[in-house]
C-alpha cells in the first residue's frame, strides 16, 4: 500500500467518485433493460399501438380525441417503465439475491435506487418522443411550443410516483406476486384513472373511484398542461401526486431498511 | 483508469441525447402549421347550376372556387384552365348550417356527411371545442364540419345538463352570474347558453330544478356586458316569455306546449330575438319520430353512420308531454309570419335526430310549418351565419368561404331535394362522402359499400 492511497479525499474527488458510480449503475440498468427485449419492446411499442388504433385508426375527423388522447396516454406512457421496469426489476433482484449484495456493498443505497429511476427516466422519454411524433405527424396535434414542453414535464414528472410504487411493489412482494400484482395496478391505474377513455364517459361511482387515483390527477394536470380542459384545480392535483409520491418513499424506506436487516 | 475517458464519452452520448431531444421540441408542429404547410385545395369552375346564394335563386350560374374561397359567380364566367364541373340539372347551396347540435365523438364527420358544414353547438365540453376551433379560421381542406359553440351550459346543481355525468360548473344564484360567463368565456365559449325550466304557476313541470329568473337575468346582462349573445333553452310559453323579457338574444326551441300569443310575438319581434326551430326533436319527443322514416329513405340510408342510424332509431323513444309537434309547427308559421327569424336546428343527437342527416328533415318540417323552400334553405344558411355573426360563410358571393353542396334537383321548389347530394366541398375541397356496409336490419342500405 502507497502512502498516495492513504491520502484523505477532497470533497471534489469524492464528489466525481459519487458520480461515476450513479452514472455506472445507471448505464447498467439501462444497457440491462436494452438487452432484456421481452421487456424493452412491449414498454416501447404498447402506449405507441394503443395510441395509434384509438387516436389515429378509430378516431374520425374532428372529434377532438387525439389531443386528449395524447396527454393521457402521456402518462400511460410511464407506467410501463415504472411498474415493470422498476417494480418486477427490484423484485426479480431481490430473488435473485443481487438486491442483498447492493445492500451489504459499500455502494451508496440511493445509486442502486437513483440508476434504476434514470433508466425509467430514459425509457419514457423514449416512448414519449414516439408518442409525440405519431401525434404530430399521425394525428395532427398541434400546440404551442410551451404546450408541447409544459406536456413532457407533466408526462415525465410522472415516473417519479410511478417508480416509487414500482419500488414498493419491488422491495416486499415475491418475484412471481410482483408480475401479477404490477399487472393489476398496471390495468387499473390505466382504466380507472380515465388514460384509456375520458373519465366524464364512466359511471359516477367510477368518477368517484378515480380521485383516489394517482393517474387521474396525473391525467387531468397533463390535459391541462396541453389546454385540453383545466378544471382549475391544478394545485390539487399537484398535492394529491406529491402527497403519493411521498407516501410510497415512506414505504419503500421502510422495505428497504427491513430488507437490509 | 479507465474511467475518465467513458466519463468523456457519456457526456458526449448525453451531451447529443439532450441536442437531439431540444431539436425534437423545435419541429413539433404549432397551431396552424399543417394549414399552411397543406395550403388550399386548388380552383374549380361549377359550370351551368341553378344557385341558392343564401338569398336569392339564380336560374343558372357559374360559380368559380379559389383558395378555398368563392372567387367569383356569375351568369357566365370563363374557366381559364380551371377543371369544370357540371351542374346542370343540379343546384348549389351554401354548406347547410345547423343551428342547435350537441357536439362530440363522431358529430362533426357525421355531419359534413350530409353537407352539414358548420355546427353551432348548445352545450358540449369545451375540451373539444378548443381542439377543433382552430380549423374553422383556417381554408385548409378538412374532412370534418366546422364547429362554434356554447360550451358548458348555464345550469342549477342537479338541472337539465347534468344528468349526462360530465362536469358542468353549475350556479344557483345572480351574483354567480358574471364570474360564470367570464369563465365560459375564459374556456373560449363563442356565446352563453343559459336552461331555464321552471315549474309552472299550477305547479307542472319538469323533474328536476332550473335555475331562477333573476339569475337568468344576471347570466344575459352578464353575456351582454362582455360583449356574448345569451341564448336560452325553453319548452313552454310562459318561460320563453320570461327569458324574451329579460334580454335573452334567442330561444333555442319552439315552445309548443301552448300557441304563442300577439304579446309575446312582439315582444320578441320588437328585441329583434330570433328562435331555433328545432322541430325534429319536437316531433322526436312529441311522439311522432320520423327516424324510421329517415333510415330508410334510399338518399340517406348508405351514408348513414352506425352512430347516426343507433341515435335515428332509439330503442326507447323519448316523451316529453309538453313537446306537442302541431303546437310546434303553428308557433314556427306564426313566428315567420310575423318577421321573426327561425333557424333550421335539430337538437341533434338526441334520441330520434341525428348529426347532419336530421337538419334535412328539418327543412322539410320547416316547410310543412309554412316556410317557402327557400326561406327554409335561407334558415340553414344565411339566417344562421348572420344571426351568430358568422361573416365567412351561408351564402355563395365573392370572397365568401367555399362551403357548398350540389345537390340533384331543385330544393327551391321541392325541399326533399337537398338530400340528393351530388357533392361537397368544405373550404373548397372536395369531401369523399363515406358509404357504410349494410346489415341485415337495413335491407335498404347499399350492398357494396365504397371503400
Amino acid at each position: 500500500m502507497n502512502t498516495a492511497s492513504l491520502a484523505v479525499p477532497t470533497h471534489a474527488t469524492r464528489a466525481r467518485a459519487a458520480y461515476g458510480i450513479y452514472l455506472r449503475e445507471t448505464r447498467a440498468a439501462l444497457l440491462r433493460a436494452w438487452r432484456t427485449p421481452a421487456f424493452a419492446v412491449p414498454t416501447l411499442i404498447l402506449p405507441w399501438a394503443f395510441y395509434a388504433l384509438f387516436a389515429i385508426v378509430l378516431a374520425p375527423p374532428g372529434s377532438g380525441t387525439a389531443g386528449y388522447a395524447l396527454a393521457t396516454y402521456g402518462i400511460f406512457a410511464a407506467l410501463g417503465p415504472c411498474l415493470s421496469g422498476f417494480g418486477i426489476g427490484v423484485a426479480a433482484d431481490r430473488d435473485l439475491g443481487i438486491l442483498r449484495l447492493k445492500q451489504v456493498s459499500p455502494l451508496p443505497p440511493a445509486a442502486f435506487l437513483i440508476a434504476r429511476l434514470g433508466a425509467s427516466l430514459v425509457f419514457t422519454a423514449v416512448v414519449l418522443v414516439g408518442l409525440y411524433a405519431l401525434a404530430a405527424w399521425g394525428a395532427g396535434v398541434e400546440l404551442p411550443r410551451r404546450a408541447w414542453l409544459a406536456l413532457a414535464g407533466v408526462h415525465l414528472s410522472a415516473v417519479a410516483p410511478f417508480c416509487l410504487l414500482g419500488l414498493c411493489i419491488g422491495l416486499r412482494a415475491p418475484g412471481s406476486a410482483a408480475v401479477a400484482l404490477s399487472n393489476v395496478l398496471f390495468l387499473a391505474l390505466s382504466v380507472l384513472g380515465g388514460l384509456w377513455i375520458p373519465l366524464f364517459l364512466f359511471p359516477a361511482w367510477m368518477q368517484r373511484l378515480a380521485v383516489a387515483l394517482p393517474t387521474s390527477h396525473l391525467a387531468a394536470l397533463a390535459l391541462a398542461a396541453a389546454g385540453r380542459g383545466d378544471d382549475g384545480h391544478a394545485l390539487g392535483h399537484a398535492a394529491f401526486v406529491a402527497a403519493f409520491a411521498l407516501g410510497c418513499a415512506v414505504l419503500a424506506r421502510r422495505f428497504w431498511s427491513r430488507g437490509a436487516r | 483508469m479507465s474511467a475518465a475517458p467513458a466519463f468523456r464519452w457519456s457526456w458526449l452520448a448525453g451531451g447529443a441525447a439532450v441536442a437531439l431531444l431540444a431539436a425534437f421540441f423545435l419541429v413539433l408542429p404549432e397551431p396552424g402549421t399543417r394549414a399552411a404547410r397543406v395550403g388550399t385545395a386548388p380552383g374549380f369552375l361549377i359550370r351551368g347550376a341553378r344557385v341558392f346564394d343564401g338569398k336569392r335563386v339564380w336560374p343558372s350560374a357559374d360559380v368559380v372556387v379559389r383558395a378555398g374561397r368563392v372567387e367569383a359567380i356569375a351568369v357566365h364566367l370563363d374557366a381559364v384552365n380551371l377543371p369544370v364541373v357540371d351542374g346542370s340539372g343540379d343546384t348549389l347551396l351554401p354548406g347547410l348550417i345547423d343551428a342547435h347540435v350537441h357536439a362530440y365523438g363522431q358529430a362533426l364527420a357525421d355531419a359534413i356527411n350530409f353537407g352539414v358544414t358548420t355546427e353551432l353547438d348548445m352545450f358540449t365540453d369545451p375540451a373539444l371545442l378548443r381542439e377543433v376551433a382552430p380549423a374553422r379560421s383556417s381554408l385548409a381542406p378538412v374532412a370534418h364540419a366546422d364547429l362554434f359553440s356554447a360550451g358548458w351550459l348555464a345550469t342549477v346543481p342537479g338541472g337539465h345538463g347534468t344528468e349526462y355525468g360530465l362536469p358542468v360548473p353549475t350556479l344557483s344564484n345572480p351574483a354567480a352570474a358574471d364570474p360564470w360567463v367570464a369563465a365560459r368565456i375564459a374556456e373560449g365559449s363563442d356565446w352563453i347558453k343559459i336552461v331555464y325550466e321552471p315549474r309552472g304557476s299550477d305547479g307542472t313541470g319538469p323533474p328536476f330544478p332550473s335555475l331562477d329568473a333573476p339569475t337568468v337575468t344576471a347570466l344575459i346582462e352578464a353575456a351582454h356586458r362582455r360583449g356574448r349573445m345569451a341564448v336560452v333553452h325553453i319548452s313552454r310559453r310562459e318561460a320563453a316569455r320570461t327569458v324574451i323579457l329579460a334580454g335573452a338574444d334567442a330561444l333555442v326551441h319552439v315552445f309548443a306546449d301552448q300557441p304563442v300569443d300577439a304579446a309575446l310575438i312582439e315582444s320578441i319581434r320588437s328585441r329583434h330575438a330570433f328562435v331555433v326551430a328545432t322541430l325534429s326533436v319536437i316531433d322526436a319527443f312529441g311522439g311522432e319520430p320520423h327516424g324510421a322514416a329517415i333510415a330508410v329513405d334510399p338518399d340517406i340510408a348508405p351514408y348513414l353512420s352506425p352512430e347516426q342510424r343507433a341515435s335515428l332509431l332509439p330503442s326507447r323513444p323519448p316523451r316529453i308531454p309538453v313537446y306537442l309537434p302541431a303546437i310546434g309547427r303553428q308557433n314556427v308559421a306564426a313566428l315567420h309570419a310575423a318577421g321573426i327569424d327561425v333557424l333550421a336546428g335539430t337538437d341533434a343527437p338526441n334520441p330520434g335526430t341525428a348529426h347532419g342527416v336530421s337538419l334535412h328533415d328539418e327543412l322539410a318540417l320547416l316547410v310543412a310549418a309554412g316556410l317557402a323552400p327557400r326561406e327554409a334553405l335561407a334558415a340553414a344558411t344565411f339566417l344562421p351565419a348572420v344571426r351568430f355573426g358568422l361573416a365567412d360563410r351561408g351564402r355563395i358571393a365573392p370572397g365568401a368561404r367555399a362551403d357548398l353542396i350540389l345537390v340533384h334537383g331543385d330544393p327551391t321548389t321541392d325541399i326533399r331535394a337537398t338530400r340528393a347530394i351530388v357533392r361537397i366541398w368544405k373550404n373548397g375541397a372536395a369531401v369523399a362522402r363515406r358509404r357504410y356496409a349494410c346489415d341485415q336490419t337495413s335491407p335498404e342500405c347499399d350492398r357494396n359499400p365504397s371503400p
